[in-house]
Order: C-alpha cells, then structure tokens, then sequence
C-alpha cells in the first residue's frame, strides 16, 4: 500500500518518523545499559539518568535501608520512571526531541571503574567498599555500537519507506 | 566457508599491539587471563572481548552471513606523579595502530580515548584508556 503524503507536509512526516526513533534510540539504550549494569546492591543500575543537552550535577540518593532488606526480587525505586525507565534531567521521559543531545551518566564514584574497568579497584575493596565481578571488558562501548547499528537500519528503512 | 575462528580475530589484534609495543622503547604488555607481576615502570593491558551478533543475510547454517562485533580495551598504565606525556605517548600510538584501519577482515571503529582513569585498577599507577570496537563478519 503506498502511502500518500501532501508535498507541503513532507517535512513534518519525516520529523515525526525520526523523532519515533530518537524517542526509541534513547529508551531503549537506557533499558541495555541498565540492564547489563552489574549488581551487588543495585545503587550503580538505580543511578543511571538521561540528560537533555546537560548531565545532572549530583548522585542520586540511595534507597533507603529498609529497600535492601526486602526479599529479592525488589520493587524498583524511582516507581514514577516506569519499568526500565531512568531519571531524567531537563525533560520528561518520552519527549525526547530532534536537535538535543541525550547524555546516558552515572554520577557515582565507582560508576567509571564499573563502566571502564572490571570491577572495583583492589584498593576499594580493601577498603571495605563493595563490588560486583560481572563488568564485562568494554560492555559499555558493546552496547553502543549494537544500538548505532540497530538505529542505522531503522533509519533506512525509514528512508526507503518514505 | 565455515564459522569464524575467534582466536583468529584475537592473533590480529594481538599480534598488532605485540609488534609495536616491541619497537624502542620496548613497553611489556599482558594479554587476558595471562599470569603478569607489574613493575613501577609503564606497562599495557590488552583485552579483547566479543560482542552481539547479527545477522547479515537469510539462511540457515549455509551459505549464510553473521557480523560479529568485538571490542580492543588497552589500559595503558605509567608512574604515578610524573605527569601525563610518557602515558599518552604510549596512547598515540596504540591509537593509531586501529583507529578506522581495515585489516585481514576485521574492521575497526574510530577509537575512543585515551579517557584518564580516575582510580586506576590495578592501584597506584596512573591509567589511560583506549576502547576500539570493531566488526567482522562470518560466513557460513
């Protein structure tokens, strides 16, 4: 079926369409990541959050106690973001729009050595801090590079389609 | 044609890093899951690791394409308190070994970093690092 589309609203059906899919990109990045992000209590996974032209400039707080005694599985904290969700800054989740930048940060102290490394330095944890060892080398970068190309076919499908 | 050997993949990447960190100065470099004791002196991690799998074309087992990604992690790690050169001297040219180069089948991304590790793991060393990911695919 060919879909017909005036000349004069060209330009707002692609800005649609590739809104769509900025909207999607963004989500869905933020489900992998935080999916992928390694676990010991769950603070660095909850600490996530999408900026809108900006990164925040602080942690998130962490749950309180009474949130790491409850039996497994929890309850997600930030219940107002939805499954899967993160924190956003600047905008509302799900109105990501054309000409703004997303930036996916995590503010914790460890969020670079379990981002970039494999886990925890060894003097962190002789210090008492905890860790995760599921860090996979470079899992950050992995995620990215599956979603640039996820993307890249969308939006060509996008193009032969129109 | 059959699957992709990924030990093959790994020799490329390897082999790369082994020869130039051989030319003057020579720089010691570990590989993943291989017995190393640091010195104070400077000193490069290389890890390989494989990524998702996509596919490239229909088909089964057969006559078939997959494109397989991967990613080249090089820690770079040098005195700590001597300042940041002799490290990103090291970086440049562990960058430039990579960065957007095709070769024997394997095709490698822009590079990202080196990005300064704000605690370095193992401690006390001062620690760069550049991520490369790369593609390659496998017929069937």
């Amino acid at each position: 079926m060919t879909k017909i589309i005036k000349l004069d609203d060209l330009g707002a059906y692609y800005e649609d369409t590739v809104t769509s899919l900025l909207r999607g990109t963004v989500l869905e990045l933020g489900v992998a990541i935080k999916k992928a992000s390694p676990v010991d209590s769950g603070r660095f996974r909850m600490s996530w959050q999408i900026g809108q032209n900006g990164t925040a400039a602080g942690q998130l707080p962490p749950a309180p106690s009474s949130f790491y005694q409850k039996a497994k599985p929890r309850t997600s904290f930030y219940k107002d973001q939805g499954a899967g969700r993160m924190k956003t800054v600047g905008y509302q989740s799900g109105y990501e729009n054309i000409g703004n930048s997303y930036y996916i940060h995590n503010n914790l102290p460890y969020a670079e050595a379990l981002s970039y490394g494999t886990n925890l330095p060894p003097s962190w944890k002789k210090a008492g801090i905890r860790g995760s060892a599921q860090a996979r080398i470079g899992w950050l970068d992995l995620i990215a590079k599956a979603q640039l190309r996820k993307t890249k076919s969308r939006l060509e499908h996008i193009r032969r389609k129109g | 044609m059959a699957a992709i050997v990924l030990n093959d993949v790994r020799q490329v990447i390897e082999e790369r890093v082994n020869a130039e960190l051989k030319k003057a100065p020579i720089i010691p470099v570990v590989f993943n899951n291989v017995p190393y004791t640091p010195t104070k002196e400077l000193w490069v991690q290389c890890l390989v690791n494989f990524g998702s799998n996509t596919y490239l074309t229909l088909g089964g087992t057969t006559g078939s394409a997959n494109m397989i990604d991967g990613i080249v992690v090089l820690n770079i790690f040098s005195e700590i308190g001597m300042g940041a050169g002799a490290n990103l001297e090291v970086a440049s040219r562990l960058r430039n070994l990579f960065n957007r180069v095709i070769t024997s089948g394997v095709y490698f991304d822009a590079a990202n970093g080196p990005d300064m590790q704000e605690t370095s793991s193992p401690a006390n060393y001062f620690q760069s690092q550049i991520r490369i990911t790369f593609e390659t695919v496998e017929s069937l």
